[in-house]
């Protein structure tokens, strides 16, 4: 979600489980073990890591770009609404990803630090968003 | 397609961590590649260079000048002034970096430490340096006043010596803001990007 090539991707997770490693020391299990790592995760993806530019659309081996519509991604999802996703912000990334995640809205006001019905407001806007994206494409 | 329908696809499929290439045990022990490790990297190279080339610089001029010669010249004592004020300068950004690099707490409460830690940086920053660059050609006039300086410097009139000042310590003062500019005001952006998202 917030790379969109594999070696970024490794890059990312590779940088997470460092920064997890490093932050273990100062859990306090007053959250949730998983709280906590998603908290480490997201603010490495967004405030800690730097992507490498490369460039989301590949050739294919004839020179054309393919359509969005055609692709599937590699885990096999639907290329139009990840494409979708892709244009979000970066809280809003985090929103959807944690919706995904089936994280309730009180988890995800722990995780992200934004009230629940902040949180409740922003998926919906979120929910308009992607329809008109994906109907845009 | 629907965002819910995309959900129950995705919860249905097997969620995969992507194949590392690389061993656990050495993504632990290695090193962080984000913009802020890169920074703490530069910063230490500085802490040690900066050291060594005041020492090299101290050496060759005592050598060629003598020590005591060295001492007396306000201008050679303003450049060992500035030399130290750039070390403790970047002991002090170094561990701003450090305190910067905690990626613990929730998101939004992480991007307001994060500000708040940078612009108490911006401010400290910049009382030292204004406070520097006006206390060099005070120093300087001094100097002058007491006359110290072994080359006729007081002969100059005052407007011309006070242009002068302008001169060298307005571009330095820029350069400066420019160095902070490109280490740290793109960072302070960013987070100030995400926060306002986050509002």
């Amino acid at each position: 979600m917030y790379t969109d090539n594999p070696e970024d991707r490794e890059d990312l997770y590779q940088e997470i489980v460092l920064q997890a490693w490093k932050g273990y020391k100062n859990f306090r299990a007053e959250a949730k073990f998983s709280t906590w790592l998603y908290q480490v995760a997201l603010n490495t993806a967004i405030t800690g890591f730097k992507k490498i530019k490369r460039s989301p659309l590949q050739h294919t081996a004839d020179g054309d770009v393919p359509e969005i519509a055609d692709i599937n991604d590699d885990a096999g999802y639907p290329a139009q609404l990840h494409t979708a996703i892709a244009q979000l912000n970066e809280i809003e990334k985090a929103i959807v990803m944690l919706y995904l995640d089936s994280k309730p809205y009180e988890e995800m006001q722990d995780i992200l630090g934004i009230a629940t019905g902040a949180l409740r407001v922003k998926m919906t806007r979120i929910k308009e968003k992607l329809r008109t994206i994906t109907k845009n494409n | 397609m629907e965002l819910e329908e995309f959900k129950e696809m995705y919860n249905s499929s097997v969620a995969q961590a992507p194949v590392l290439s690389a061993d656990v045990k050495d993504i632990v022990t290695g090193k962080s590649h984000g913009p802020l490790a890169k920074l703490e990297k530069n910063l230490v190279q500085l802490l040690y260079i900066l050291p060594l080339f005041i020492i090299a610089f101290g050496g060759i001029v005592s050598l060629v000048l003598g020590f005591g010669e060295m001492a007396r010249n306000p201008i050679l004592v303003l450049v060992f002034i500035v030399f130290v004020a750039e070390i403790l300068f970047s002991v002090f950004s170094y561990f701003t970096v450090k305190k910067m690099q905690d990626n613990m707490g929730d998101v939004k409460g992480a991007l307001i430490h994060k500000i708040a830690t940078l612009k108490r940086f911006f401010k400290w920053h910049l009382i030292i340096y204004i406070g520097l660059f006006l206390l060099m050609p005070l120093y300087l006039e001094l100097n002058i006043h007491f006359q110290f300086t072994p080359n006729g410097v007081g002969k100059i009139n005052v407007f011309i010596r006070l242009a002068w000042y302008v001169l060298i310590f307005f571009p330095l003062y820029k350069i400066k803001q420019e160095q902070l500019k490109q280490n740290f005001t793109w960072y302070l952006d960013e987070l100030n990007g995400v926060l306002k998202q986050a509002e």
